[in-house]
């Protein structure tokens, strides 16, 4: 065979290819031979000599295939006689007939490639042209094959039947919904609905606008129909708890209906319709129990709910989320207002605790962890630990929540991993509390404590817990707890260095010293106590010396002071039947080595000789004659009592403590803290406002107070009343001032 | 809110007043310095080169006013005396030269026109308010005492008095305060001019004395109305027993 371009009879070639033409229509037998012989027949009328045949066998083709649709319309599909039993076969008769020539016409496409690719693909449009919009729609383009094909069948097929067919289709639906259908059927339909899509399928754009324009709209229509009245009739007999169930079996139904039907750019669309009208419509009915719902905690309802709600827009949500953030805020008020007894803080912070796991797992069991939900938890909880029970009182959770940590950091019989499970369970409440700074406040004065009196149950646990707040809150937040911290870790150090420097020096202090060096700026110590007088006993004058010695020369430009008020030592006592071993307060012990060199004195001797103040002598005497030490002549501390050594002392344990009278805690010293950080906050605001307005020059007046509070959320949350006095301050000490014809502006003087 | 307002009703009462006024005085187009300095002698203390209270008072009287009244803070406010009791030469001079006035009878009719000019430009009357609070300050001071500060507000406003006034002057009098800032002086003419107090939002830029104030007046005002109704319900108690 030759590819060169030779003279060809038409109407010859014509005739033997429209046979073939036909036989690959109906899905004949064409034998492969023949086959290639029509291919190359296409050749050869594309390439003829003299004149090119293209066009003539194009619209040849064009006719030959107008009449075979028009013909199969007439007899297979349609005929103008049909009665109405083969009117209802409509459906099938079509959808063979397209099977059939839809196949078909994908292989006269391939047959007639080369006219397809040498000569429509020259003249068809370029894609950049659709983009621009240089072709016109009604340009008279020539198709390939395949495409002309099935524009053909489009317009003399579905532009006749078409709205039988969809009036068939939608019977069909509806058949299915009320009864169901065999799956021979829904084939059937399915092939239908297809076709509508398949037809436009070779089209760049708009390729679904015949199937959405002739068969989605009316079938979004009926089925919208369908659901009212079903919804309707599902109001008139279930209850709502029965109606969210059937309605969720509805939309499962739908779902996969819509797919075994329906082209899938339509799934969306349809369950849109079907939310709108099963549960949009009738919102006030779903939310006329979900009081009852939350208050009861009706996991399978909520869920159910929070299934149906899920893909209605935010907005929607928000009475279920609202009353469940309030059923959780009463709870919490509840366990929290009923609190009573010695260890308020541990029933604080573990009801608190029980309440928030709760709900975190319902949450989680019944609403997929949404955020909406796990935010309402939050709020509701924060508005919970924040609540004043009382208005005229400053809320106490965070004094509560430090207290619980230092309960759980003091030595006791705990376990280290329990100790370390509710330290960070506590991070949970610590992180709703907005007075932050009111927390480190108590925090530190306990931790404080801790350190100084060692009393913490392990260092390793002290040092995670700081670590958890730091995670928590920030560097600048521990900053001082860590200082503390890294002081006894240091002071241990410094006491080994010492101790083996007395030991070079070969000097003998007489007893064993323990010091612990605090800088002054981290440790919430007070200055008010440090400054009690006191002659210190002449047994540890010599150590303290060569300590300060010592001291100075590594650190040369340090001042130490003695806060004698927070040391303790032991003391052990001879003179009984037998010896005991006694752990008690510096002045106490120093009270007692007075009796030394003898048996009796008087207060006033004590008194002077050890130079304190009325309130500390009494204070620690009472405890002395309280241990039964010492024995005192009259009732009250008078200038001339008499003290006396008691020689009859006995006591079942060879070790012991007397009880130290300073360390509970105080109204007067929980005040002092508030009262303290009041005042932190008062400068803190103060250098904000400073600060924020030196780089802003003019604000106006809320926008500063949205600043500050922004700035200030870390650590506390000031109240408006105490920002307007900060600014009213610093407008008086002239940082700021008003600008001139504005109340309510300020600027920075610079 | 509507202080300025109401003067004006008084004014067109006494509009013949003005045109008197206006047509008597002379214009001077020069003072002289030999008069005013001759008019500054004559009320000098003995021993210092300034009017001190007891020049003021003999002032006062031939201007024909008692030395706490309006006019008399206005003509301090148009000398810009830096002190109370005090007008020093230079200030005494360049005052009178400004209005301009170099007897005591053009000076009346100078105050009088002021007067009447302050009761109508709101904005000439501010720069009084604003200069009483620093006439008012004892030397060194930063802040007015609460009784100089209730006896200034009342002067200052003598020809308007905001409908609020008493009641703040009132709850002044019954707080511990510190005393006055500048900020909360000027800022009160226009809470003043401006503020309804049903309407008052603490969380805005007044001064927090205000917040305190407004809170007095409203729990006044709710106590009142609670009052009412307990009067009333008694009255229903009353008639319901006399039906029984």
């Amino acid at each position: 065979m030759s590819l060169k371009p030779k003279q060809v009879n038409f109407d010859n070639v014509w005739q033997e290819l429209k046979e073939t033409v036909k036989q690959v229509l109906t899905m004949a037998n064409v034998p492969t031979s023949v086959w290639q012989d029509r291919f190359s027949d296409v050749y050869s009328l594309c390439v003829a000599f003299p004149e090119p045949l293209a066009d003539k066998l194009y619209f040849e083709t064009k006719q030959f295939l107008e009449n075979h649709v028009q013909n199969m319309l007439a007899t297979q599909v349609a005929p103008p006689d049909r009665n109405s039993s083969e009117r209802k076969n409509i459906l099938m008769n079509y959808y063979k007939a397209w099977s059939e020539y839809s196949k078909g016409i994908e292989y006269l496409n391939n047959l007639y490639s080369y006219l397809n690719q040498q000569h429509i693909k020259k003249q068809k449009i370029s894609d950049a042209d659709i983009m621009y919009g240089n072709a016109s729609p009604d340009n008279q383009e020539l198709m390939e094959i395949g495409e002309l094909g099935l524009d053909i069948w489009r317009i003399y097929m579905i532009q006749s039947l078409g709205d039988e067919l969809v009036a068939h289709t939608l019977e069909g639906i509806k058949e299915d919904r009320m009864n169901g259908i065999d799956s021979k059927y829904v084939e059937v339909i399915h092939g239908v609905i297809q076709s509508f899509v398949q037809v436009q399928g070779y089209k760049k754009k708009g390729n679904l606008k015949l199937y959405q324009d002739l068969f989605e709209t009316p079938m979004l229509n009926e089925s919208g129909k369908h659901y009212r009245n079903e919804a309707a009739k599902l109001l008139q007999r279930c209850s709502v708890s029965e109606y969210m169930e059937e309605v969720i079996k509805i939309l499962s139904d739908e779902n996969r209906r819509a797919q075994r039907f329906l082209d899938s750019s339509s799934v969306t669309k349809l369950r849109k319709e079907c939310e709108e009208r099963f549960i949009n419509d009738h919102l006030d009915f779903l939310y006329s129990e979900c009081k009852e719902m939350v208050s009861q905690e009706k996991r399978k309802d909520l869920r159910n709910m929070y299934i149906i709600l899920k893909p209605i827009p935010d907005r929607l949500k928000d009475l279920l989320k609202q009353t469940f953030l309030d059923h959780i805020k009463n709870e919490g008020i509840e366990t929290i207002s009923t609190l009573k007894g010695e260890n308020i803080h541990i029933q604080f912070v573990e009801n608190m605790l029980k309440v928030h796991q709760k709900y975190q797992k319902l949450i989680a069991d019944v609403f997929e962890n949404d955020s909406l939900f796990l935010s309402a938890l939050d709020k509701a909880c924060a508005s919970v630990v924040n609540k004043r029970i009382n208005e005229r009182q400053p809320c106490r959770s965070a004094e509560l929540v430090a207290k619980y940590c230092d309960s759980l950091l003091r030595k006791s019989k705990t376990t280290e991993s329990e100790i370390d499970t509710k330290l960070t369970n506590s991070i949970t409440i610590f992180k709703y509390i907005e007075d932050k700074d009111v927390f480190q406040k108590f925090y530190s004065r306990m931790l404080a404590k801790r350190l100084i009196h060692e009393q913490s149950q392990s260092m390793e646990a002290e040092e995670a817990m700081i670590n958890r707040l730091k995670q928590a809150c920030g560097y600048e937040f521990t900053n001082k707890l860590h200082r503390m911290f890294t002081d006894i870790s240091l002071s241990a150090d410094l006491n080994n260095k010492f101790n083996s420097h007395l030991k070079d020096e070969n000097i003998e202090i007489g007893i064993n010293l323990s010091i612990k060096v605090l800088q002054a700026g981290a440790w919430p110590l007070g200055p008010t106590q440090a400054a009690i007088p006191f002659a210190v006993p002449q047994e540890f004058e010599k150590s303290i010396r060569m300590f300060e010695n010592f001291y100075h020369t590594s650190f040369s430009g340090r001042k130490l002071a003695w806060l004698h008020h927070l040391c303790h030592g032991e003391l052990k006592m001879s003179y009984l039947k037998k010896s005991y071993i006694v752990t008690m307060q510096t002045y106490q012990m120093a009270m007692l080595l007075l009796f030394e060199s003898c048996d009796s004195l008087t207060c006033k001797e004590i008194q002077e000789t050890l130079q304190l103040n009325d309130e500390t002598f009494q204070k620690h005497m009472q405890s002395l004659i309280e241990s039964k030490l010492l024995t005192s002549s009259t009732e009250n501390f008078e200038r001339d009592t008499e003290i006396r050594l008691n020689f009859d002392y006995s006591n079942k344990r060879t070790k012991f403590k007397i009880s130290a009278a300073l360390q509970r805690e105080t109204p007067q010293e929980v005040e002092h803290t508030m009262n303290a950080v009041d005042e932190d906050r008062k400068l803190y605001l103060q250098a904000a406002i400073v600060r924020i307005m030196k780089s802003r020059k003019i604000l106006r007046h809320n926008a500063l107070i949205q600043e500050i509070l922004s700035q200030s959320k870390v650590s506390f949350t000031p109240s408006i009343s105490m920002i307007k006095k900060c600014i009213e301050s610093l407008i008086d000490k002239q940082y700021i001032e008003r600008t001139p014809n504005s109340g309510d502006e300020y600027s920075y003087v610079a | 809110r509507s202080s300025f307002k109401k003067p004006i009703v008084l004014l067109n009462g006494n509009t013949n007043n003005m045109g008197d006024i206006i047509t008597t005085v002379k214009e001077p187009q020069q003072v002289s310095d030999n008069t005013l300095n001759q008019l500054f002698e004559e009320y000098k203390d003995r021993n210092e080169d300034a009017i001190l209270s007891e020049g003021i008072v003999r002032l006062c009287k031939d201007l024909g006013y008692e030395p706490d009244d309006f006019a008399i803070l206005v003509l301090a406010w148009l000398l810009d005396a830096s002190q109370m009791c005090r007008f020093t030469k230079s200030e005494f001079i360049q005052g009178l030269q400004a209005m301009p006035a170099d007897t005591i009878d053009t000076i009346r009719e100078r105050l009088k026109q002021k007067i009447e000019e302050l009761k109508t430009d709101s904005e000439m009357f501010k720069q009084l308010y604003r200069f009483t609070f620093r006439f008012g300050l004892e030397p060194d001071q930063r802040i007015l005492s609460i009784n100089m500060a209730i006896s200034l507000w009342r002067l200052v406003f003598t020809n308007h008095t905001p409908e609020i006034l008493e009641s703040w002057l009132n709850f002044l009098s019954n707080i511990q305060c510190r005393g006055i800032q500048k900020d909360t002086w000027n800022m009160f003419l226009i809470f003043a001019e401006t503020c309804d107090i049903n309407q008052y939002d603490d969380t805005e830029a007044w001064p927090s004395l205000f917040d305190d104030f407004v809170e007095t007046e409203r729990l006044k005002q709710s106590q009142r109305a609670a009052d009412a109704t307990a009067n009333h319900s008694t009255n229903k108690d009353s008639e319901t027993n006399d039906i029984l």
